[in-house]
Parts: C-alpha cells; sequence; structure tokens
C-alpha cells in the first residue's frame, strides 16, 4: 500500500515540497526564466483543483444514493480523516504494521456497525485541536442500550444490563480491573480489519495484559458487525474468533500459560477431534453459558465443557448461535436435520436424516413384531402341548 | 465341535458389538437435554470398541484363511438359499407327505424352527463377508474426517459415509435382533461348550 510520509517529520522535512496532487514545485532557475516555470506550477495546481472538484462534486451527488455518510458529514470525518485514514499513514512509532489504531480502514468501518457514525460522536473531547489533550472517548455502555423507540427495540435481544453484568463477573475484567484504562482499540490493534490479526506483535499482546478490560477489547468499535448483518457462520466464525485468538493464540504469555498445554490443541485434548473443533466453531459456542443466545460469562478451562450433546444432538444449540441465519435447502429437500450446518461438515447427532430415521423405525418395529410373533407362537404351542398331556 | 478360539472370538465380539450399538444409538439419538449415557464417552467407548472390533475381525479372517476353518463356511454356504426358499414353502404350505405316511409330520412350528436356524447361517455369513467389513470400512473413514473430500452435492463431504455407516450399524441391530432370537431357539450350547 502506498504510504505517506506526514510533513511534520523530520524526514518529511528532508523532502522536496510537494504540492496538491503531487504538483512538484521547483524553486531552481529553470530554461526560460522563472515566470516560465511559475506559471506551469500555477497550470498544474490549477488542473489539481479542477480534478479535485469533479471528484468532490461526483462524491455529493453519489454518496448520499449510495447509503453512506452525508457530505457535510464527510466534510466533519474529513478534519479527523486528515491524519487518521488509510492502512497505515499515521506512525506513532514508526515501525511496520504497528499503528496501534491511530488509521482506520475506511472501507472496513464503513461496512461497520458503525460506520454512518461521525469521529466525533465517540471521540467527544479533546479532539478538535491538535496536539489532542484532556481526551475523552465515550464507551459502548454510554450509547446501549439506546432510547430511541427503533434502536431500543434493536437492542432489547442483546439485555445489555445482563451482559454487563456477566462481564464484570469474568476474569477478563476481574483480573485488570485496577489497571488503567486504555483508549479504544489501542490494546487490541484493528482485530476487525483485515490485516489486523495476523501482524499482532507478542509486544502488543503482552500490553493487554497491563489494560483494564473494556468491551471494546474484543468488540472493536470501528470494525464491530453484528452476526445478525455477517450471517455466514465462516465469517461470522472469523470474526469473532479474531479478538480471542489475539490474546490466546499460541504461543501467548498471557494466557494459556501452562507449560503442560502449550497450545490451544493441547489444552482443548480432552475433545475429540480437537483441531477440527477448534477450526469450525467458535471460542465462544462453547466459552459462554448455552442458556442465552448473547451470553457473556466466559467460563474457564473445564467449566466450558457444557456437555457435547448441546451441540450434537437433534436440537444444536449450533441452529441459534454460529449457524443462526444459514440454510441448505438442497440438504432440507434431501432430508436432513438442521441441514444449514451442512454447508461446512457434518455434525453428528445433529444432522440426522429424516427418511433413515422412518427406515430405522420401520425395519426394527418389524423385526420386533416378527420376533415377538414368532415368541408367542411358540408360547402358545407350548402352552397348548402342556394343556394336551394328561 | 467349535474350536475354543473361535467361542473365544465369538464371544469378544459379541461383547463389542454390543458396545457399539448402545453407543451408536447414544451418538445418534440424543437430546440437547438427554443423552442415554455421557456424549463424550460414548465417543471414546465407540472408538476404542470399534477399533477393537476391527482388529479382533482381521484377526478372526487371519486365523480362519490360516488354519481352514473357512472352509466350513463355505460348506454351510453351500445350496444354503435354496434351503430357505425350500424351508420358507414348508413353512408356508406345509412340509409334503408322503401318500402312505401314517403320522401327522412335522408341526409348522418345528419347521418354521429348522428354517430360522437356516437364516442363523445365513446371518453368520452376511455378517462376516458383508456386515462387518462395510461398518469397519465406513467406521474407518469417519474415524479420519479430515481425509474426507471437502464437499458432496454441495454439502460437507462426511454425510455420504456417515449415511452409509448409519445403514450398515442398522442392519447390524437387526442382525443383533434375529441372532439373539435365534439363538433361544437353536441353543447357546454349541457356543458355550463347543458342541
Amino acid at each position: 500500500m502506498h504510504r505517506q510520509r506526514n510533513p511534520l517529520s523530520k524526514a518529511g522535512a528532508q523532502q522536496p515540497f510537494r504540492g496538491i496532487a503531487g504538483a512538484r514545485v521547483s524553486y531552481r532557475k529553470q530554461p526560460g526564466g522563472w515566470r516560465v516555470a511559475r506559471h506551469r506550477a500555477r497550470e498544474r495546481v490549477m488542473r489539481a483543483w479542477l480534478g479535485l472538484s469533479l471528484v468532490a462534486l461526483v462524491a455529493v451527488i453519489l454518496l448520499p444514493s449510495a447509503g453512506v455518510a452525508q457530505p457535510q458529514d464527510l466534510m466533519k470525518r474529513m478534519r479527523c480523516l486528515a491524519c487518521h485514514v488509510g492502512e497505515s499513514q499515521h506512525h506513532l512509532d514508526g515501525k511496520e504494521h504497528q499503528s496501534k489504531s491511530s488509521t482506520i480502514a475506511m472501507p472496513e468501518f464503513e461496512r461497520g456497525d458503525h460506520g454512518k457514525m461521525l469521529c466525533a460522536d465517540c471521540h467527544s473531547k479533546g479532539f478538535t485541536t491538535f496536539p489532542h489533550r484532556n481526551m475523552k472517548t465515550e464507551t459502548c455502555m454510554d450509547c446501549h442500550p439506546r432510547t430511541e423507540p427503533k434502536e431500543a427495540a434493536a437492542d432489547k435481544p442483546y439485555d445489555f444490563e445482563r451482559i454487563l453484568n456477566e462481564f464484570e463477573a469474568t476474569a477478563h475484567f476481574t483480573e485488570f480491573q485496577d489497571e488503567k484504562e486504555k483508549c479504544c482499540g489501542t490494546a487490541t490493534g484493528k482485530v476487525g480489519a483485515t490485516s489486523g490479526i495476523s501482524v499482532v506483535s507478542k509486544r502488543n499482546r503482552d500490553m493487554t495484559a497491563k489494560q483494564r478490560f473494556t468491551c471494546e477489547h474484543c468488540h472493536e468499535p470501528h470494525y464491530f458487525q453484528a452476526t445478525a448483518r455477517i450471517k455466514d457462520p465462516q465469517a461470522i466464525l472469523k470474526n469473532d474468533n479474531g479478538p480471542c485468538l489475539h490474546c490466546h493464540m499460541d504461543g501467548s504469555t498471557v494466557a494459556l500459560k501452562d507449560p503442560a498445554k502449550p497450545n490451544l490443541v493441547a489444552a482443548h485434548a480432552y475433545m475429540p477431534y480437537a483441531e477440527l473443533h477448534l477450526q469450525g466453531t467458535r471460542c465462544v459456542d462453547c466459552h459462554s453459558s448455552v442458556a442465552t443466545k448473547v451470553a457473556h460469562d466466559l467460563p474457564k478451562g473445564m467449566k466450558a465443557h457444557q456437555g457435547c450433546n448441546t451441540c450434537h444432538s437433534i436440537d444444536s444449540v449450533l441452529l441459534g448461535r454460529l449457524y443462526r441465519y444459514a440454510s441448505a435447502p438442497e440438504g432440507t429437500a434431501a432430508g436432513f436435520h438442521n441441514a444449514g450446518i451442512m454447508k461446512d461438515g457434518y455434525v453428528m447427532g445433529a444432522n440426522r436424516n429424516r427418511w433413515t430415521d422412518v427406515a430405522a423405525y420401520l425395519f426394527v418395529t418389524a423385526g420386533l413384531v416378527l420376533v415377538g410373533a414368532h415368541g408367542g407362537w411358540r408360547i402358545l404351542a407350548r402352552r397348548r402341548k402342556e394343556g394336551a398331556e394328561p | 465341535m467349535t474350536p475354543l478360539w473361535l467361542r473365544l472370538w465369538h464371544w469378544g465380539i459379541a461383547v463389542l458389538f454390543v458396545i457399539l450399538t448402545v453407543t451408536g444409538i447414544v451418538l445418534t439419538y440424543s437430546s440437547s437435554s438427554f443423552a442415554l449415557m455421557d456424549y463424550g464417552r460414548a465417543d471414546t467407548w465407540h472408538q476404542v470398541t470399534g477399533i477393537m472390533f476391527s482388529v479382533l475381525f482381521v484377526g478372526f479372517l487371519a486365523a480362519s484363511l490360516t488354519n481352514g476353518y473357512w472352509r466350513r463356511y463355505q460348506r454351510i454356504g453351500n445350496g444354503l438359499l435354496s434351503r430357505i426358499r425350500k424351508f420358507a414353502s414348508y413353512v408356508w404350505n406345509g412340509a409334503p407327505m408322503r401318500s402312505d405316511a401314517t403320522d401327522e409330520g412335522p408341526s409348522r412350528l418345528e419347521l418354521s424352527r429348522g428354517f430360522l436356524i437356516l437364516i442363523q447361517h445365513l446371518l453368520s455369513i452376511a455378517s462376516i463377508v458383508i456386515l462387518s467389513p462395510l461398518l469397519i470400512a465406513t467406521g474407518l473413514v469417519l474415524y479420519y474426517p479430515e481425509l474426507m473430500p471437502e464437499t458432496v452435492a454441495g454439502l460437507g463431504g462426511v454425510w455420504p459415509f456417515a449415511l452409509a455407516h448409519y445403514w450398515a450399524g442398522l442392519a447390524g441391530v437387526l442382525f443383533l435382533l434375529f441372532h439373539i432370537y435365534i439363538a433361544t431357539i437353536a441353543g447357546l450350547r454349541r457356543m458355550i461348550k463347543g458342541r
């Protein structure tokens, strides 16, 4: 990705100054004199302005119809995005892929649930001037549950009060509650962005453990998408496991410290086909209570083992969780129960076939009837014989 | 005379088959709130007994081929289907009697006993030639799900093998039902004392 240097940085100051749209303005004497050089430079600047105006005009016309931010919102955002947009435009420590969320990947942001919000809606204090001082950023619970009738209805199934109570009883909260709270996203990095997960350093993970744990550590507010919007189970799996694996990945120093169980597969070895289970399900499918659809209680270790048949059964809880929005009409037509799961695999006990079930009931019943009939015949014959004997 | 090794093998494989049947039912027919036994334990037992079953079966094949015991099955199998058909017609129509016969001849119940003993022979041969190899093959394939094709007919690739294993298991349950019932007619003495 193309990277621009910050013109205020030392390295940037040593570069020749570039005008808008990269028009290079040279003050050295050109053949033809200063007047020709200034005329050419002015001409390039004019072309660049014309180009930009055209782009802005198209944006003003097209953006509202595309369902993204209104032009006035766009202009409000532009103040922030001038520094904070792009994959790695604004480096705090100058290290590759270590942006610490100081930049926003706009395509992913706009796809997220908060994609139509303004930066200042959450970054409410201290961000309008640079350098930023006395900053305040709103937290999730400052807005949720929302109170407007339509939004309140959307938030109701999540039961935020219960979620908060459950979260505050977890090790995530209790172990770090005395640590200092950092600004949203600084702990986890851009976990929702496509490039965020794989490049997290050990140092970054270690820092995570020294911060107070908040909602934002898992639900990165810039990129968060509710599963209801993602729908595809594999995308939900990737999205939801990302924040967990950010810290609990193999070789992590902040979790899974048991040297006898150095990695995730070893830690889950009690489970048959541990690797397949880890690949095919979300961490929270077991590490949250199956009693509610959006539980945040995160039971640890073997407490997370809530019985194999919670998933491996005809009324598998997977259908209310990871596969809540999945369907496979071809599987349903072929007679399979819970066919939505079968796009990705076969879950023993959950993917029974109704025709084979019917056949099994008929065959076993017929077998029992035959055996019973012959047995009855034998008993009757014996009684008759005994009755006939003097 | 039934040799000791075969009697030991028979009872060993019978115990394993019963465990496989019960655990197979648990694995297939559990609900989220009820299972006949702990689901994880049922899975472990099913796998362990399945492997033991496979080893015992391969051992039986090797022993039979080495000591020539397989010829007994060849003998039993010769003309078995035509004998079954014949006894079925006797059960249905009554045994043919000579015109000068003085007594009533065997009753239909006795004829049905002969018929069921022939069915027992058929079940024994079918369980060795078809049922057990099918159960072992499909079970082994399910034991290595990571080696399955990614998809079959647009769905995850495990399902054809799971269905085949299910059907083989269902046939095994029916085999067990009839085998045990017919044993109450033919008697267990031969498989305990050897004669």
